[in-house]
């Protein structure tokens, strides 16, 4: 049998067709044995498929499943706020506790040097210059007393005055 | 507040109503309650069960995500039926494009054996129980082309009509009626197959 005839069956069937089609093909049928024996196949292969279909469970339990649904969800949902965020906010943001924590961390050290007298405020405009160390000249400046003081020492009589002393670098050698 | 709700005496309607106003617990009872026919459609395309709890879970994040454009115009668990399949049938092309056409693919197309086959005039299914027929189908189902099987699921199963079919499919409405009525042709044949062997 013709293929297009065939098709015209199963679009009969199927109810695709309508007027002057539909009773084209229902003669068809009636008249041509052939017809009728390839309508009656493709008629019973519907009739099979129609509330025959197999049913399959999930292999993965409730829970699991929705598990995965679920982070899913939260992943692309992270991924679409940074989307549209700005790259600078989003910069800012990465290391925002980075940068809390230095801060925090250097305002503490400060506090505590401050509160062991370490540092005082006044010191802090006090400065110490030494430029010839083997001479032993130190200079002390403090602009809270008005004041510079200029000390120079021999290491080498210092070293013999104190009996006690750690011996000079020499002196190890 | 949302979590002191009977979320499972609750109907589908109010569920996704809910789900749409970020109710994550109602979308979770949803999917809890159509999962199974969900991965079923899936699988029935597919015929792999990794593949298919994949694409049965991505359906379920894209339902999520595309929530607020559901109107409730069919039932939830069609529309969600409807977001499966596309993403079988997406699944389905690519492996299609990845592999080389077989020639019994071609053959299939174009009709091959089923354009020479006889009319089937036993019945196959007689004296079957339901669930052995069914097996038989699921069998059958499984050794047609993708496309063969893809048509006689959204026809058969999902109800859908040619015109919707070429939409999804991708292709002419001729197509449709063509890849039908062999897919019809070789299903039935291969039942009366199985009738063959069992009275042997």
């Amino acid at each position: 049998m013709n293929v297009d005839v065939g098709i015209k069956l199963q679009a009969y069937l199927d109810g695709e067709l309508t007027g002057r089609e539909a009773q084209q093909v229902a003669a068809l049928i009636k008249n041509d044995a052939e017809a009728r024996a390839l309508f009656g196949e493709l008629q019973q292969t519907s009739t099979w498929l129609k509330g025959n279909e197999l049913e399959f469970r999930l292999p993965e339990s409730r829970e699991f499943f929705w598990g995965k649904i679920e982070r899913e969800i939260e992943r692309l949902e992270t991924a679409r706020v940074h989307s549209a965020t700005p790259a600078w906010m989003l910069f800012i943001r990465r290391h925002i506790a980075a940068l809390g924590g230095v801060t925090v961390a250097a305002a503490l050290v400060v506090f505590a040097a401050v509160q062991m007298n370490v540092i005082s405020p006044a010191g802090l405009l006090e400065e110490i210059d030494n430029p010839l160390e083997d001479v032993g000249t130190f200079s002390f400046r403090s602009e809270s007393q008005n004041m510079t003081l200029v000390w120079i020492s021999n290491p080498f009589v210092d070293a013999e005055e104190s009996s006690d002393a750690t011996p000079m670098p020499e002196e190890i050698q | 507040m949302a979590s002191k709700r009977d979320y499972p005496s609750m109907e589908d309607v109010a569920l996704w109503k809910a789900a749409q106003r970020g109710d994550m617990r109602a979308f979770e009872e949803l999917v809890a309650r159509h999962r199974d026919k969900v991965y079923a459609r899936a699988f029935s395309m597919i015929r792999n069960e990794e593949d298919a709890t994949d694409l049965s879970q991505e359906a379920w994040v894209k339902a999520w995500q595309r929530l607020k454009q559901f109107q409730g115009d069919s039932s939830f668990l069609t529309w969600m039926t409807r977001i499966v399949i596309n993403l079988c049938l997406d699944k389905l092309r690519k492996q299609k494009r990845e592999r080389a056409e077989s020639i019994e693919n071609l053959e299939e197309e174009s009709g091959g054996v089923e354009r020479q086959m006889p009319t089937v005039t036993i019945n196959p299914t007689e004296r079957l129980e339901r669930s052995e027929l069914r097996q038989r189908i699921d069998k059958a189902l499984g050794l047609l082309s993708y496309e063969h099987r893809t048509v006689l699921i959204l026809h058969e199963f999902e109800d859908l009509e040619y015109k919707e079919i070429a939409k999804r499919m991708q292709c002419s409405i001729g197509t449709v009626m063509s890849r039908l009525f062999y897919a019809r042709r070789k299903m039935a044949a291969l039942m009366a197959s199985y009738k063959r062997e069992e009275l042997k």
